[in-house]
């Protein structure tokens, strides 16, 4: 499937019945997510009804590393083969990346305030965590640097899979260092350790956001297509003119 | 029928109220909402924005080319 959307013609094809699909699948999705956990979710025993947060914190970070594996797979895809569609990829996912990270960070924070008696702490996860989004920025500002088109694009995979040794690191922060952040709940030896009541929800919102991202991801990707022909037109005709 | 009879909450007034964290949940539910929103209306304004570009480059050659071919 890759190897047939590799073309830019059959992509923009593709992606122009694609894109609406995943967004409605992802609103509709979402607003009954969004009801279900918000006030019919039972509240945590402990937390009350505070724990509800949880709903706009896990599925954004879950977002912010498929966006990352995205920005890493097409990096190393253009680095090896030099295709531009593996850099439009890369280079789409890396705002939406960026605010997701921004969204997991906030909404953690406000989660911590009541939950822990802090807005942060610097410890492994937050920490982590925070440094995903510098390597996002540094991502984006690099790329924005660079006007030669090419070197952007290698430049900016190079950051991107050197910086992808940090995402291990988020993972595996709750088990190396004392953290106040509670260990891996639903992705664990052993099966989920939350109960279905809220564990359903909170999967049902993460479909929803992983297809927001999915129609995120094709519009921008759309978009820097067209930029880019844009650029070879306003090069022809300034070539023809001349 | 009451439409909170299967909810959490007994009435509006105490979903509003989230148990004493109204400021936390609603803060946290809105920077979220806010950020999708803004995410979804950029990525839209940036792909229509080069669409219309590219269409007018496009009449642009097309123009040209027609112009050069009545009077090669």
């Amino acid at each position: 499937m890759f190897n047939y959307l590799a073309n830019p013609d059959r992509f923009m094809r593709f992606s122009k019945i694609a894109t609406p699909i995943f967004a409605v699948l992802a609103v509709a999705i979402l607003g009954y997510g969004s009801v279900w956990s918000l006030a019919y979710a039972p509240a945590d025993y402990l937390q009350g009804q505070s724990a509800r947060i949880m709903f706009v914190h896990v599925p954004p970070a879950c977002v912010a590393f498929s966006a990352y594996s995205v920005m890493a797979g097409g990096s190393l895809v253009y680095l090896v083969w030099r295709h531009n569609l593996a850099d439009v990829a890369a280079n789409a996912a890396s705002g939406i990346g960026a605010t997701f990270t921004a969204v997991c960070l906030l909404s953690g924070s406000i989660w911590g305030r009541p939950t822990w008696g802090t807005w942060w702490v610097w410890d492994g996860r937050l920490t982590s965590m925070l440094v995903l989004l510098f390597i996002y920025l540094g991502y984006i500002a690099l790329r924005s640097a660079i006007s030669d088109k090419q070197k952007s694009a290698s430049a900016g995979a190079i950051l991107c899979l050197v910086g992808a040794v940090n995402i291990p690191i988020i993972r595996y922060s709750v088990v190396w260092w004392n953290t106040l952040h509670q260990p891996a709940a639903i992705i664990r030896k052993g099966g989920p350790s939350i109960h279905p009541e809220i564990l359903q929800p909170l999967l049902f919102m993460g479909l929803g956001f992983m297809l927001l991202f999915g129609a995120l991801l094709l519009l921008k990707m759309r978009a820097l297509i067209l930029q880019n022909r844009a650029a070879v037109l306003a090069h022809r005709l300034l070539d023809e003119i001349s | 029928m009451n439409m909170f009879m299967a909810s959490q909450f007994t009435n509006f007034q105490e979903f509003l109220q989230m148990g004493g964290y109204a400021g936390f949940v609603w803060a946290a539910w809105g920077i979220a909402f806010v950020a999708i929103v803004g995410l979804v209306i950029r990525a839209y304004q940036h792909e229509k924005f080069w669409h219309c570009e590219v269409e007018k480059l496009e009449a642009q050659l097309n123009q040209k080319r027609q112009a050069e071919n009545e009077n090669p």
